[in-house]
């Protein structure tokens, strides 16, 4: 039986075919003219472009355009085509639950947050967001989730091979050595031999080496065998050094503090009191103010934290500790007590 | 070379005490993002059962997914306690 129309349709199928392959290529990412026939070629071989490749390939973006709505321009610059908009071509479409993840996503990986780990993150969301069709791009533009992930969007990259090398020193339980910039430094790092332990991350997305101080040359204010939080944005890159010692098998103890606080009422009535230090044992009162006892090593994290409550929160142990927030209070005062005082007098 | 194993180094009194008070802050930004409630001990079993996967994270947000994965598992645990 016989098709008059055979050959026509099968060219239709591969023009159309060949078309949808430009489009699936452009997705991936901009090409240029050649690595677009080459994408096509490679998938329809003899069915692919013809010698006139040129004026095929732009037969082709005419169409897409015309016919589909879609949006391909010229960069000149990088000599590529960039796909900006399917039209007619974006064929996904979701249910109002996956929109609502996908808007709680969008908000939880602000673009320009900088750090390369949601780079890739928002590359992805970008692509599934360019095949919506205009009136569900237009609803996740005004959908404004209440929850996002507290991703750290404000945390300075952390130097990759500087990770690779802690983790590794961490893991083989060796010594580490490497030039850090620490607060105290004004613009010459100085070197650091450690006893590593492992690496944590904070609620606003910096990393840290815990470690045991060994050696500091030259020498600081730090202290010998305390055990210090190093921020890994701060070692410098290319000066790290697993040394042949090997830790001994039970780490150097830290000084140990107990800490005790009072949180005011508006502060603790609701009996929710967070609990940020090992150890912690809160008591509820019935004025709604709680105290709170907790073990610590680290009183500058732990005076970071606590000043979260502002005067809502009253140390009562350690004097370290104190001394510490008496500081921060003499600090605040140089700052802000001159401006204060007229108001006062005003009022 | 012997290596030692998280769990072997939280056996160890003081690195218990750093692993904790490096890791709780993040917890328990976690624990009230997330709503899940949990008291001071119940965070420390979870970073105590974190430990492992959260010496492998490079960032800030793949630690948040670890807890979520072994808070999903701790809980489907106590709702489904083994024989």
């Amino acid at each position: 039986m016989s098709h008059p129309t055979g050959g026509t349709k099968r060219s239709s199928w591969l023009t159309f075919r060949r078309r949808l392959l430009l489009v699936r290529t452009l997705l991936r990412g901009p090409a240029t003219s050649a690595e677009l026939v080459a994408r096509v070629n490679e998938e329809l071989g003899e069915q692919g472009y013809p010698a006139a490749v040129a004026a095929a390939l732009k037969h082709d973006f005419d169409a897409l355009k015309g016919e589909y709505g879609c949006q391909i321009r010229y960069d000149r610059r990088a000599r590529q085509y960039v796909l900006d908009d399917l039209g007619e071509l974006a064929l996904l479409d979701l249910p109002d639950t996956c929109m609502e993840a996908l808007a709680f996503l969008d908000a939880s990986f602000p673009s320009g947050s900088g750090l390369p780990d949601h780079a890739h993150v928002r590359a992805l969301l970008e692509r599934v967001q360019l095949l919506l069709p205009p009136a569900r791009q237009a609803q996740l533009r005004r959908q404004r989730p209440a929850l996002r992930l507290p991703v750290g969007a404000g945390a300075r990259p952390i130097d990759p091979r500087v990770l690779d090398l802690v983790k590794r020193a961490c893991e083989q339980r060796r010594e580490l050595a490497f030039d850090y910039l620490s607060t105290f430094d004004h613009d010459t790092p100085r070197r650091h031999r450690v006893a590593p332990y492992g690496v944590v991350f904070r609620p606003e997305g910096h990393g840290y080496l815990d470690a045991t101080l060994l050696e500091v040359t030259p020498r600081g204010g730090e202290t010998i065998h305390a055990a210090i939080d190093y921020r890994l944005d701060r070692i410098v890159p290319g000066t790290v050094e697993i040394l042949p010692d090997v830790l001994p098998p039970e780490r150097i103890p830290a000084p140990r503090y107990h800490i005790r606080y009072t949180l005011a009422p508006q502060i603790a009535r609701r009996r929710d009191v967070a609990s940020y230090f090992p150890d912690t044992r809160i008591a509820y009162h019935a004025d709604g103010s709680a105290t709170v006892t907790a073990v610590v090593t680290n009183l500058w994290q732990t005076r970071q934290i606590l000043l979260r409550y502002g005067d809502g929160c009253v140390v009562l142990e350690p004097p370290e500790l104190i001394e510490l927030f008496a500081q921060t209070a003499r600090g605040l005062n140089a700052i802000y007590g001159v401006r204060y005082e007229p108001e006062q007098r005003d009022a | 070379m012997e290596r030692t194993s998280v769990n072997d180094l939280i056996e160890d009194a003081g690195q218990r005490q750093r692993l904790l008070e490096g890791w709780l802050p993040l917890a328990q930004v976690a624990n009230q993002g997330y709503g899940w409630g949990l008291d001071a001990a119940a965070l420390e079993r979870l970073i105590i059962s974190a430990a492992p996967a959260l010496g492998l994270a490079c960032s800030s947000f793949e630690a948040y997914a670890i807890l979520w994965g072994v808070y999903t598992r701790l809980r489907r645990d106590d709702l489904n306690p083994g024989p």
